[in-house]
């Protein structure tokens, strides 16, 4: 649970391993999935990588796959899941795999190429049928009248031309055949261009439907019925409907003949038919095969790929491959085992070596998160994954995220309706996450389902305290107000204006929350007003300063002890002198001022404002009662020294800092002109000193290599290490940072000197504007609670109580049962769904500029380990693709 | 109203989307790792790290060239297709004036197919997808330039450009050549009018772009038609007349027998004299029409330096054609183990 607080501690290490060794090796780490390679091969192409031949050996086996997975898809067949994780086999196996998917792929394609010619064949007899049917219907209806009509249709034209009309009844004929149906607007007008319209065409649409035999698609076709005279015209149309992708089929002349052909033809298709269903099972059973073992198939492929993708990063020397990885020091443990598990495998007797490296490069961040946490954790860093080894602000969001939605979303109500979307996401969270949703929008819902879960709770506890359930209260401790009115008084005036002199009970007050009387009172606003608001400037500066306490574990870790004196000591001056006493003066109010003293209560903006005015009219004697007095006594002299602190911390926060930094690097400078030449000699004795765990882990892995027995780099001369060189420079340089933090090397001084003053004004500058906008800022918690109750009740008086008001019980119950469908959905549409996402926004927006910016620098980047979950959780190859 | 405010309202998505597709364009350092592939399987993974990813995945080893330019041709023309579909006016009608030309290379193509007596079927699959329309399948029927009017070109855009050389001729190589020149000829009057009309920003990138490619052809045909049976008044016909050389140029140029001559021309137009100036069929020279690419290669870059315009697009699918080509080169000369001229290929950014 500790690594929550912090990035958990990463160290930068070699490995050697054994060429032999290091495919195993590789895949248990990937297995485990906590290990981080770096590229060290960044400047080789993709194509000159030592196992680019592999990789693509892979990529054609996933051409197999991908080619197998669409036919199964396409025969609506299901990939089945499976549970298990199957190992990456060993790189012998891969030719087996390959071997298995040649068969399978080639099996499959010829069955493909067979049923995709036997398919063509039965479209075009079942096409041939159609047309056969089409003629022979068409020819009984018009069969005499052909030569008449044909004669009708051209007549027009050729009287025009003077044709020889004894000539045209000898060269009649006709062809017959199929074309797309969308292509037919083209056909027609081609063949009237082309001929002059000295065809007759007919065309008539083919009702049923027919498969595309490649693909499969539905097709729609027409037949057309073309009549021509004359050999010239005859190759016309033959050439039109080539061209068009229409079919021509050889029909008879003579109905006999045709009926015939057609007789033939169906006893064809039947055969047909039969064959095709053999071919269908056929292929059917290849598929059924390869549907089992897909997913294995598949995840292995992946593993295999992934492995030697990694492997392509490392550096290769004679017989041995080195890896430069990041990993939590704590899975040390881990990750030997698994390398030796590696080794096992593959039979090797030399075992890997893991070599720390010491280097000033930044480790990446990596919190080992729960499932609970992780949602508020990818809130925290969709502004900004932390720098390694800064406060993780995420533990804290856990409770502060909710609660100060909750105080936006006040309404015990809603609450619980969002409360119980939550939990049953969470309940339901095994069967909705194993469906992998696909809409974009329900995956953001169930990826902060904790989170809905929390804002629905702390709504309800909100809710309870500003008694409001649906802009209801409930009386349920009994109001302790009690107005001993007579009927007569009542009814004489619309509005009574209760004393609370008189009034309320004032020893005791309603048990949780606001009392429910104020429901009914005109003032519940202003009521509500005064404490919601002086509620926000509260939780606002309590956030801040929490956020400025936490700076101070920052300074800590990082050793920067002065920042605690130059900046986390006067930021917190100046915040809880100017806004802290503002908090204090509230409670104040709150406290000593009751309704006796109410005339006397002070206004606290005017006071405030005076503070920075130096204005103060004290009393002439006690009992005099007006809001603008001073109302403590020494109320004066305390705000001096208030606002003196705050604004002397001002240039403490502005010059302290770089004056120390340059004072500092130039003492130091001194000093190394006679220190260094002897430096690095001496730390490469010793380990750094400034990280214990360092100490451990070197400790650790001495132990280990020692109980190995053969180590060619023994880690106690390190002289012999391969890495000696740089590993001296770095341990040096790892010294450095503590003492010129956000400062740099010794060489060019000046430049960085300008630019630490300038950053330096400007963070100043941003931090003290910043707490007088942030406070401000806050005060969107009272705005949105306000906003929230508001609407909730203008939905109840305006949608819901017109129903509960309509006289009647029968007709009443009926209307109030409508209505109420208009106001729940009306509830769940504006109040819930929309509210609720603008209260969250805003809750984000408190937190990533209010809170964070006090404490958070989020400038590191994300520890991201090579696993194979994510090809587990892979549905389908076209994944990959896309 | 100036048309840059309200640009965005109709266009800017496509322009926008464009200019992202433009970040994809091979750059020098990819050629770099493309020339020293072994292999076409080298070429398709380094492919695979650019933006055109993994458009060759799902081809069988080994590949063939011709595999890989369909495969860069599709990409292309899911591209283009894309943003057509997406275009409101004006830029749809500019992005058909685009598609134009590739509809007459189509009509070529298939011409000088069927003179060749190839069946149409075989032809169609050649034709590039931009350029494909309908009453293309009928083209077989078309043995005169009346027929193909008639036939094929009456009812598609083309039908305007092609009204200068109806004839009842028969059809042959000559003519075809003939009917192709003047096809463009006038598609590229038309296309310089459009964009002149367009007005703004627009006419000034297309009308240099346009310009050129009118003056490239003049050039080309002069030189093409040396030893032919062309005479000069037809030659003289085919000259697009929207170039930098009209009108005097044009005029001159009608008059060339030998290439010296045109050289000559080119002498009087300083864009035109450093091309044929540095050019050569020797051993590290380059040709001609190489300096005519690279010089459409820089006027294209440059249409990307103005915004608002619709320059870009015709950029794109010139800059894009050009990167077909170099990577068609390239995966030749790897095909052949030809790796002598490998690097003449034209590099873009």
């Amino acid at each position: 649970m500790g690594s929550l607080f912090r990035s958990e501690e990463m160290r930068l290490c070699q490995i050697f391993l054994q060429t032999e060794a290091a495919y195993a090796c590789v895949s248990e780490l990937g297995e485990l999935g906590l290990v981080q390679f770096k590229d060290l091969n960044e400047n080789v192409n993709a194509f000159q990588r030592t196992y680019v031949s592999q990789i693509r050996r892979c990529e054609e086996m996933e051409r197999k796959l991908r080619y197998t997975e669409k036919e199964i898809l396409r025969d609506k067949m299901r990939i089945p899941d499976i549970l298990d994780n199957p190992k990456a086999p060993a790189p012998k196996e891969m030719n087996d795999l390959e071997v298995e998917f040649e068969k399978m792929d080639n099996e499959l394609r010829q069955v493909n190429t067979n049923n995709e010619a036997l398919k063509q064949n039965h479209l075009e007899l079942r096409e041939l049928k159609e047309v056969l049917d089409g003629t022979q219907t068409y020819f009984a209806v018009y069969g005499q009248d052909i030569q008449h009509m044909m004669n009708e249709e051209t007549q027009g034209h050729e009287e025009a031309i003077i044709g020889t009309r004894s000539q045209q009844t000898a060269a009649l004929g006709f062809y017959v055949g199929t074309i797309p149906r969308e292509k037919v607007p083209v056909f027609e007008r081609v063949m009237r261009f082309v001929t002059h319209g000295t065809v007759f065409l007919r065309i008539e649409e083919i009702a049923k439907t027919f498969e595309d035999p490649v693909t499969g698609d539905e097709m729609h076709k027409c037949m057309f019925l073309v009549f021509y005279q004359g050999e010239q015209l005859r190759n016309k149309v033959k050439k039109v409907c080539e061209g068009m992708k229409g079919t021509i089929y050889p029909v008879p002349e003579s109905t006999q003949e045709r009926q015939e052909m057609l007789h033939g033809v169906k006893t064809r298709i039947v055969d047909l038919e039969n064959v095709l269903a053999q071919s269908n099972e056929h292929r059917k059973r290849v598929l059924s095969k390869a549907q089992k073992e897909i997913r294995a198939w598949t995840i292995k492929v992946e593993k295999i790929k992934a492995i030697y993708h990694t492997m392509n990063m490392f550096k290769v020397h004679l017989n041995s491959l080195t890896a430069e990885c990041w990993f939590p020091v704590k899975a040390i443990d881990d990750i030997r085992r698994a390398l030796s598990i590696g080794e096992k495998i593959s039979g090797s007797t030399i075992p890997s070596v893991i070599q720390p490296m010491v280097t000033d490069e930044n480790p990446p961040t990596y919190y080992n998160c729960n499932k609970f946490v992780k949602g508020f954790q990818n809130i925290v860093h969709s502004y900004g994954v932390s720098t390694y080894g800064e406060v993780n602000p995420a533990p804290y969001t856990v409770i502060t995220f909710p609660f100060l939605f909750a105080v936006m979303f006040g309404d015990a109500g809603h609450g619980f309706i969002m409360f119980l979307f939550g939990l049953f996401m969470i309940i339901k969270e095994k069967s909705i996450g194993s469906k992998k949703l696909t809409n974009e929008i329900a995956n953001t819902f169930f990826g902060g389902r904790y989170i809905i879960m929390m804002m629905g709770l702390f709504s309800i506890y909100t809710g309870v305290i500003y008694n409001d359930a649906f802009s209801r209260s409930f009386n349920i401790f009994g109001t302790h107000w009690y107005p001993n009115l007579t009927d007569s008084e009542l009814r004489s005036s619309e509005n009574i204006q209760l004393n609370p002199m008189f009034a309320h009970k004032n020893s005791s007050a309603y048990l949780i929350g606001v009392d429910p009387i104020w429901q009914s009172a005109k003032n519940k606003i202003l009521f509500l007003n005064s404490l919601k608001m002086k509620m926000a400037i509260i939780l606002g500066v309590i956030h801040m300063l929490f956020g400025v306490c936490l700076s101070v574990f920052n300074h800590l870790h990082f050793r920067s002890y002065i920042d605690i004196f130059v900046k986390f000591i006067p930021e917190l001056l100046f915040l809880g002198c100017l806004f802290g006493y503002l908090v204090a003066m509230i409670f104040y109010k709150w406290i000593m001022f009751d309704a006796s003293r109410a005339s006397c209560a002070p206004a606290l903006l005017i006071h405030y404002i005076n503070m920075f005015m130096f204005k103060y009219t004290s009393p002439i004697n006690g009992e005099l009662c007006d809001p603008n007095l001073t109302f403590y006594k020494g109320q004066d002299t305390t705000q001096y020294i208030m606002f003196f602190l705050a604004i002397l911390s001002i240039p403490v926060l502005l010059i302290a800092k770089p004056v120390y930094v340059v004072v500092t690097r130039r003492s130091r400078a001194k000093k190394s002109d006679s220190y260094h030449p002897s430096d690095p000699l001496i730390f490469n004795e010793v380990p750094p000193e400034d990280s214990e765990i360092t100490l451990q882990v070197y400790q650790n892995i001495n132990q280990g290599f020692q109980d190995d027995g053969h180590d060619s780099f023994g880690n106690g001369h390190p002289k012999e290490g391969p890495t000696n060189g740089t590993a001296v420079a770095v341990a040096h340089d790892q010294q450095a940072p503590a003492q010129s933090h956000g400062g740099g090397g010794h060489g060019h001084g000046d430049e960085e000197t300008s630019e630490m003053i300038i950053h330096q004004v400007i963070e100043t500058i941003e931090f003290c504007l910043g707490c007088i906008s942030h406070t401000a800022s806050y005060l969107r918690l009272w705005a949105l609670s306000l906003a929230h109750a508001q609407l909730s009740e203008v939905l109840w008086h305006m949608v819901l109580s017109l129903g509960l008001t309509v006289a009647g019980r029968y007709v009443g119950g009926v209307v109030t049962f409508v209505i109420f469908f208009f106001w729940a959905n009306l509830t769940v549409a504006i109040l819930l769904l929309m509210e609720g996402l603008s209260a969250f926004l805003h809750t984000l927006r408190l937190h990533w500029v209010e809170f964070q910016s006090k404490f958070y620098e989020g400038e590191g980047y994300a520890f991201e380990p090579f696993t194979f979950r994510r090809i587990l959780r892979m549905q389908s190859l076209e994944e990959v693709t896309s | 109203m100036i048309p840059e405010i309200t640009f965005n309202i109709d266009h800017g998505y496509l322009e926008g989307l464009l200019r992202g597709f433009k970040g994809g364009i091979l750059k020098q350092a990819d050629y770099l790792n493309l020339i020293q592939c072994e292999t076409l399987d080298d070429l398709k993974l380094h492919l695979q790290s650019t933006d055109y990813g993994n458009f060759l995945a799902n081809e069988p080893s080994p590949l063939t060239v011709s595999v890989i330019d369909d495969k860069l041709r599709e990409k292309l023309v899911v591209e283009i297709e894309h943003m057509r579909i997406h275009a409101l006016q004006p830029l749809a009608g500019f992005l058909d004036y685009i598609k134009y030309s590739y509809m007459i290379d189509n009509v070529i193509l298939l011409i000088t197919g069927t003179l060749h007596g190839r069946p149409i079927h075989e032809l169609l699959p050649k034709c590039h997808p931009l350029g494909t329309f309908d009453q293309l399948a009928a083209i077989n029927l078309a043995n005169t330039s009346m027929m193909l009017y008639n036939a094929v070109l009456v009812d598609t855009p083309l039908a305007p450009y092609i009204k200068d050389c109806i004839s009842a001729e028969d059809l042959d190589e000559m003519n075809v050549e003939i009917i192709r020149n003047t096809l463009y000829k006038s598609y590229l009057e038309d296309f310089y009018n459009f964009c002149k009309k367009q007005g703004g920003a627009t006419a000034d990138v297309m009308c240099e772009a346009l310009a050129f490619d009118a003056d490239r052809r003049s050039f080309i045909i002069t030189i093409n038609s040396f030893g032919t049976e062309l005479s000069k008044e037809d030659r003289i016909k085919l000259y697009p007349r929207c170039g930098n050389l009209y009108p005097a140029g044009l005029k001159l140029l009608g008059d060339c027998d030998d290439f010296d001559q045109v050289r000559a021309v080119a002498e009087y137009y300083p864009q035109y004299k450093e091309l044929f100036d540095n050019s050569g069929s020797n051993a590290g020279e380059k040709t001609l029409e190489d300096k005519f690419f690279e010089s459409e290669v820089h006027l294209m870059k440059k249409a990307f330096m103005q915004q608002f315009q619709f320059g870009v697009f015709y950029a794109y699918v010139r800059l894009k054609e050009q990167e077909i080509r170099n990577i068609i080169w390239i995966a030749e000369c790897v095909a052949q183990r030809h790796r002598a001229k490998i690097d003449s290929y034209i590099p873009i950014f």
